[in-house]
């Protein structure tokens, strides 16, 4: 069931209707059943593999909280299940594939390829959460271990299939639901749902139609660069505005019962360097990675910049792995890699506590922004020979020309004035809004504003409404 | 109000109360109002005389079913008399000149005048228009494989009109892929997915998005797989949802969301000219991919009439001289120099119409000048004039 399906938007509403209305020892149940009815809309048989992985997360996690050499066992042992779990269906076929074109140039027997599985929905953010839990539980931040809890904090449906990546100590604390209502729940909630549907369905949606068109692998072979640079952008404006709506959705529902999930955009292309990207896109992956991979591998390496640095691209690498099974993501993440390094290279050759002059400034933006773009190019191409011929366009052998309609360059153009304008629009809508903000807009905004703003997003969902397209990060 | 819950459902109340009357209202038509002169839209004729079996009657919109009424009627008649004429909305638009008034009567076009023509000198002959607006190539060639595998409809002259404009555009529109559901086309199609040709990871796209939307409407288990290995899963949800929009479909407000999103586009499509003065007359090249994709549709066209004894005419379809579409001189040198080769390589006829039409005789619209749309005079010029040419057939 899709987030920006009208079944959907009705069973929330009336799902949320009955959640306030249930006494509270029964609502965790309640949201338990909606998280497994959530999932098993999708496939009835794939809601085995987070019930399995629950229940590796719970049994390790007993051990671990024993502590000692067997809590440190029962760690790596309920990490390398969910691994393999994950590897299983989500690198099988890739690696046996690689295998097979290897051992064939090297001209020995070809190695058998594997069945093609299907992926399980949305196994890439459960197992970060598993293991996110198994490492909390370590560390001591899980303070009492519930089944229950355990289950509904992998479970829970709005960030079930693509996140935000959540922490223990973010939603466990939250599963009393307890919390009385307030009409706020309802208003923000419904805000950032309808903000959502909108950017799917009216950004994200129809650019990706021109994407589409522009990365068909043979026709993307003749492309200008003017072309390859406004598909680069245009595919930017799309993950941006489906991932960024998905989010928007998942944290809209979330509080549309009390819960608050963690933001995972911060207005990322007006990042001031690529570092600074990072802490903007995908927030809560950025910091998973940083938290459980990056820092604990790194302990006492700050003196050594080189292994910092090889440590740096080779985890970009394997973030660029996890969003899918295929060379394309891992230059993506390479890529990534390499400009955080170069960065922070950069940095440390001019003195990191210098003042950096405005130009400078300016110049690490613009830099920031097309190297960020280029590296679309990759994630989204079909196979890294297009991705290649694509970035060799956008660099090198430039060609002129137009091969799209004009609507697809203007609608770029104008989607980047939009994200232009973003912050600025967000603070004007954040206080015209808020329910609590200046007295003047309080009756106005939630008795006229608010429900002809929600009549006019929910004509534009209606209106540019297509079944056809699912979310991009449902891929992962 | 002090109670939150009742606040909570007065915002509800209001919101979709709010959209009732958005929907019943329309605000996108006011808005589209803004632009557009109501004298010159009406310039438009609405009331074209319309025939089942002489033209595919949705224009695009739903070809299976007019093709599946041409074959039973095609079946009595001799392939060598029968014959298809496949354009752009320049074979099924009527755009009165500055000059010419409503008619009460149905205004008829000049694949309808030409056939009529035909048939007055005794001809015998059964023409199909198997147009639709903004055609591309591709599209040609996904009808003509589609033609090709229903030995009823295989016609004795496939004639095509060329266009620069046309040139730009790529693709298979959704409302085209049904004919998928002919298993014969579809292997035929499936077939000229896997080549090298350009236009073929186009069709594959086409086919992938049509098996998608089948599956999703059937909720089946498993359809396409993604290049990041995910097999798309569908199961109960998907069924509930075709369900659901079934149930919303009964209601004529919610039924209206198709038409407003034609306004929409139209409001924009207005707001651009007006605004950005980019019209449909601003002066473009044709991009190296685009015109790549369109000839290799056109060769493919080429061989598979040979293959199949079908006689290919191309004709260069008339222009507004007073808004020539061609950026540059060496654009239309280009064009004119591909046109032709291609009409020699594979076409049995080849006709140049591109200046035929006099200037006065054009229609004008909201945007002014129209660039492929002329008005009720020019369409019995121009059907005389192919038929003198003796475009359909050599017949005269």
């Amino acid at each position: 069931m899709q987030f920006n399906s009208y079944s959907y938007l009705l069973l929330l509403l009336v799902s949320v209707l009955l959640f306030w209305n249930l006494p509270v020892r029964l609502r965790h149940t309640y949201v338990v059943i909606l998280s497994i009815l959530f999932y098993a809309s999708w496939n009835v048989y794939f809601l085995s593999i987070p019930m399995i992985m629950c229940v590796i997360v719970f049994c390790s996690s007993s051990v671990i909280r024993e502590g000692g050499f067997a809590g440190r066992r029962a760690l790596w042992a309920g990490i390398g299940a969910i691994v393999a779990i994950l590897g299983f269906f989500k690198y099988g076929h890739f690696v046996a594939e690689n295998l097979s074109t290897l051992t064939t140039w090297l001209g020995l027997e070809p190695f058998p390829r594997a069945w093609r599985l299907a992926l399980p929905l949305g196994i890439s953010f459960y197992s970060f959460e598993a293991i996110s839990y198994l490492l909390d539980t370590r560390q001591g931040r899980v303070k009492s271990l519930s089944f229950r809890d355990l289950f509904l904090f992998i479970m829970f449906w709005p960030h079930l299939i693509a996140g935000p990546i959540v922490r223990t100590r973010e939603l466990i604390p939250q599963l009393k639901f307890d919390k009385l209502f307030e009409t706020r729940f309802i208003f923000s909630g419904l805000d950032r749902l309808l903000l959502g549907l909108v950017q799917k369905n009216v950004i994200a949606n129809t650019i990706g139609g021109w994407v589409d068109e522009g990365f068909l692998p043979k026709a993307a072979m003749l492309n200008s660069t003017i072309d390859n640079w406004t598909l680069a952008v245009g595919f930017g404006i799309q993950i941006y505005f489906d991932f960024a709506a998905y989010t928007n959705m998942a944290i809209g529902a979330a509080q549309m019962i009390g819960i608050t999930l963690p933001e995972n955009f911060r207005f990322p292309y007006h990042a001031a360097n690529p570092a600074d990207f990072w802490s903007r896109w995908h927030m809560t992956l950025s910091r998973w990675i940083r938290d459980y991979a990056f820092f604990p591998l790194n302990a006492g390496l700050q003196h050594k910049k080189l292994r910092l640095y090889v440590s740096l691209v080779a985890i970009m690498g394997v973030v660029g792995l996890w969003h899918g099974a295929g060379w394309g993501f891992v230059l993506w993440g390479f890529m990534h890699g390499i400009y955080l390094v170069s960065y922070r290279a950069f940095e440390n050759w001019r003195g990191e506590q210098t003042p950096s002059p405005l130009s400078l400034r300016i110049a690490w933006r613009l830099i920031t922004l097309c190297a960020v773009f280029a590296a679309w190019v990759p994630f989204r191409a079909a196979s890294l020979e297009q991705a290649m011929t694509m970035l060799k366009s956008m660099f090198v052998g430039f060609s002129f020309g137009f091969s799209f309609s004009m609507n697809f360059y203007l609608m770029a153009l104008i989607w980047c004035v939009w994200i232009a304008l973003e912050p600025a629009v967000n603070k004007l809508v954040t206080l015209m809004g808020e329910p609590d903000g200046p007295g003047v807009f309080r009756t106005f905004s939630g008795y006229l504003l608010r429900p002809c703003s929600y009549a006019i997003l929910l004509l534009l969902f209606m209106v540019f409404d297509d079944r056809d397209t699912q979310f991009i990060y449902f891929q992962f | 109000m002090r109670n939150p819950r009742l606040q909570a459902v007065l915002l509800l109340t209001l919101t979709f109360a709010a959209l009732w009357g958005m929907l019943a209202w329309d605000p996108i038509r006011h808005l589209r109002g803004i632009f557009v002169n109501p004298t010159l839209e009406d310039a438009k004729v609405s009331s074209l005389f319309t025939d089942p079996n002489t033209q595919e009657v949705s224009d695009g919109q739903h070809p299976l079913e007019s093709l599946r009424k041409l074959e039973s009627n095609w079946c009595k008649v001799p392939k060598r008399a029968r014959y298809i004429l496949t354009g752009n909305s320049q074979t099924f638009t009527v755009l009165l000149s500055p000059s010419e008034a409503r008619s009460t009567k149905a205004d008829r076009t000049y694949p309808d005048l030409l056939l009529e023509r035909l048939n007055a000198a005794g001809a015998n002959i059964h023409g199909y228009r198997l147009s639709a607006p903004n055609i591309s190539y591709m599209e040609v060639l996904w009808y003509l494989n589609y033609l090709l595998v229903h030995p009823c409809l295989i016609p004795g002259e496939f004639v095509i009109q060329l266009n620069f404009e046309e040139f730009r555009k790529t693709g298979v529109r959704e409302e085209m892929q049904e004919l998928l559901e002919d298993p014969d086309f579809a292997s035929a199609i499936k077939q000229d997915a896997r080549s090298n040709a350009p236009y073929a990871s186009m069709f594959q796209q086409a086919i992938d998005q049509y098996e998608s939307r089948i599956a999703k409407q059937k909720g089946s288990q498993t359809s396409s797989t993604s290049k990041t290995g995910f097999a798309e899963a569908r199961g109960p949800g998907s069924v509930l949802e075709t369900k659901v929009r079934l149930a919303l479909d009964g209601l004529s407000l919610f039924r209206s969301r198709g038409q407003l999103k034609g306004e929409l586009l139209d409001f924009l499509y207005f707001a651009r000219v007006n605004l950005l003065d980019i019209t449909p007359t601003t002066k473009r090249s044709i991009g190296p991919g685009q015109l790549t994709t369109s000839l290799s549709s056109l060769e493919r066209i080429g061989e598979l009439s040979r293959r199949n004894g079908v006689r290919l005419v191309f004709f260069n379809a008339p222009q507004n001289p007073k808004t020539s579409l061609y950026r540059t001189a060496a654009d239309r040198e280009q064009y004119h120099e591909i046109i032709s080769q291609l009409a020699g390589k594979f076409a049995q006829g080849y006709f140049d119409f591109e200046n035929s039409i006099p200037g006065p005789l054009w229609g004008v619209w909201i945007d002014g000048p129209d660039p492929i749309h002329f008005g009720r005079a020019a369409h019995h010029l121009f059907a005389d004039l192919m038929f003198e040419q003796g475009v359909i057939l050599g017949m005269k």
